[in-house]
């Protein structure tokens, strides 16, 4: 929870005391707040008195598509048709920004890819706009523009997805059986003779090596669950005779 | 607020029919054991006093009114209600009206219960029976409303150091003191002791709605 500061939601002022900013956002967090002995059709009206812009049509769509059970009570929906409805609740009034927090969490692999398929069909358009919070990193490597890697609530990297994965590379190769400092390099390994990088700066890695002689360079490009990984880890040294 | 407040109303609704048939009924079954134990006269005598059953609905419209907490706690009901485009302060109320609407319904369903019993027994003295039941109702609110700054000010402790939250306790014990003050003391007038303690029930509702709005800023 921040302390202090501001925020705005496109150009208007957070403030709880006028809200008309939550109009333009759908929320879906990791546990939600339904009336549980209410079936999730009713759950929905409930929403639709309150949002301006309720599109019963959209939110009747949806549920069809995920195959949501509107008839059924909360309190008997499975975790996948839950999440699923609080997807649905978060796009019934047609916000431009969805702010998800874990929303695939625990869900099994088919309902993950269905949640996936829907908010990538959103983001077609290029009218809307998803703050995706996750730790689960293979949900967003298709649907991530840009990243920001978080510890202990600070910010270690934001980058586009796109410069991460041109930029991170691994790279191998054979040099003397000594360790080496390389150039944007944050891991090291070496055993014997047979050295491997994991670098932020491919090209000033390969560079680098070059000027040093190496041989039998490899590199080859890494996963966001790979980069994620050494971001998070901080870089570290391993090395062997 | 309304809006939510009577959405509030309308899906812890069963909750309340359900609660006030279960009081009735004990009602009855105690009525009915004393016919069977007991004597005619026992009967009537109880039929007289006439504020068991009115009670009886009063009690468990206060038990609604906790079910109704109970259950905008475990099923995490403020997280849904955020995310509407409702000022907080409103959201804040309607959460302290929800269950202090249910007391307020079985007063007056145990009003009805009062009258309809006193036209079939009759009394000289119905207003003051009145009043008693308004007097119980005032005092069941009163607890039922420091249940809800209790739970508030548990929240408070779970985001502020405990000296944060000692002021917040500090204010609730002094406002039951008053209440068991009120109680015990030697006021004879009930009206009296209905306005204060309406006025000890406004207080500590202002109180929560300030301990709600303070637990879920987004800055301070």
């Amino acid at each position: 929870m921040p302390e202090e500061g501001s925020a705005e939601v496109f150009g208007r002022r957070v403030d709880n005391r006028s809200p008309a900013w939550k109009s333009d956002i759908g929320v879906v967090g990791e546990t939600h707040g339904f009336y549980r002995s209410w079936t999730a059709e009713e759950n929905l009206r409930f929403l639709s008195r309150f949002m301006p812009g309720w599109s019963d049509q959209r939110v009747h769509r949806l549920a069809d598509r995920l195959g949501l059970p509107l008839g059924k009570k909360v309190e008997q929906l499975s975790k996948g048709h839950l999440a699923k409805l609080a997807l649905v609740a978060a796009l019934g009034h047609g916000p431009r920004l969805l702010l998800l927090d874990e929303p695939t969490s625990g869900l099994d692999p088919v309902v993950r890819a269905e949640v996936l398929d829907v908010l990538r069909e959103v983001l077609e358009d290029g009218e809307h706009a998803i703050f995706y919070s996750t730790h689960v990193l293979s949900d967003i490597a298709r649907l991530a523009d840009e990243l920001v890697f978080l510890r202990e609530g600070s910010v270690l990297l934001r980058s586009s997805k796109d410069a991460l994965t041109e930029r991170w590379a691994r790279i191998s190769f054979r040099l003397g059986e000594a360790d080496v400092a390389v150039a944007g390099a944050v891991e090291y390994r070496r055993v014997r003779a047979e050295h491997q990088v994991v670098s932020h700066d491919r090209d000033a890695s390969i560079a680098h090596l070059r000027e040093l002689g190496a041989e039998a360079m490899e590199q080859s490009r890494m996963t966001i669950d790979e980069i994620a990984v050494a971001i998070l880890r901080g870089g570290h040294h391993v090395a062997a005779s | 607020m309304w809006r939510l407040l009577r959405e509030g109303i309308r899906f812890y609704r069963p909750v309340l029919l359900a609660s006030w048939g279960f009081g009735v009924g004990i009602f009855f079954l105690v009525i009915a054991i004393i016919a069977v134990v007991g004597s005619v006269h026992d009967l009537n005598e109880m039929i007289r006093a006439g504020v068991q059953l009115p009670t009886a609905i009063l009690i468990s419209s206060m038990i609604a009114g906790f079910i109704a907490l109970g259950t905008e706690k475990g099923e995490n009901r403020v997280r849904l209600h955020v995310t509407l485009p409702i000022p907080i302060g409103q959201i804040a109320l309607a959460r302290i009206l929800t269950p202090t609407a249910l007391l307020l319904l079985g007063l007056a369903a145990a009003h009805v219960a009062f009258a309809v019993l006193f036209a079939v027994a009759g009394s000289p003295a119905v207003w003051l029976r009145h009043l008693t039941l308004d007097f119980i109702a005032v005092q069941l609110l009163f607890w039922l409303q420091v249940a809800l700054a209790l739970r508030e000010i548990i929240e408070l402790r779970h985001r502020a150091r405990w000296p944060g939250a000692l002021g917040s306790k500090a204010i609730l014990i002094g406002v039951i003191s008053l209440m068991v003050l009120i109680q015990l003391g030697p006021w004879e007038s009930v009206t009296i002791r209905i306005a204060v303690s309406a006025a000890l029930v406004a207080l500590v509702m202002a109180f929560t709605v300030a301990l709600f709005l303070r637990c879920t800023q987004f800055t301070s």
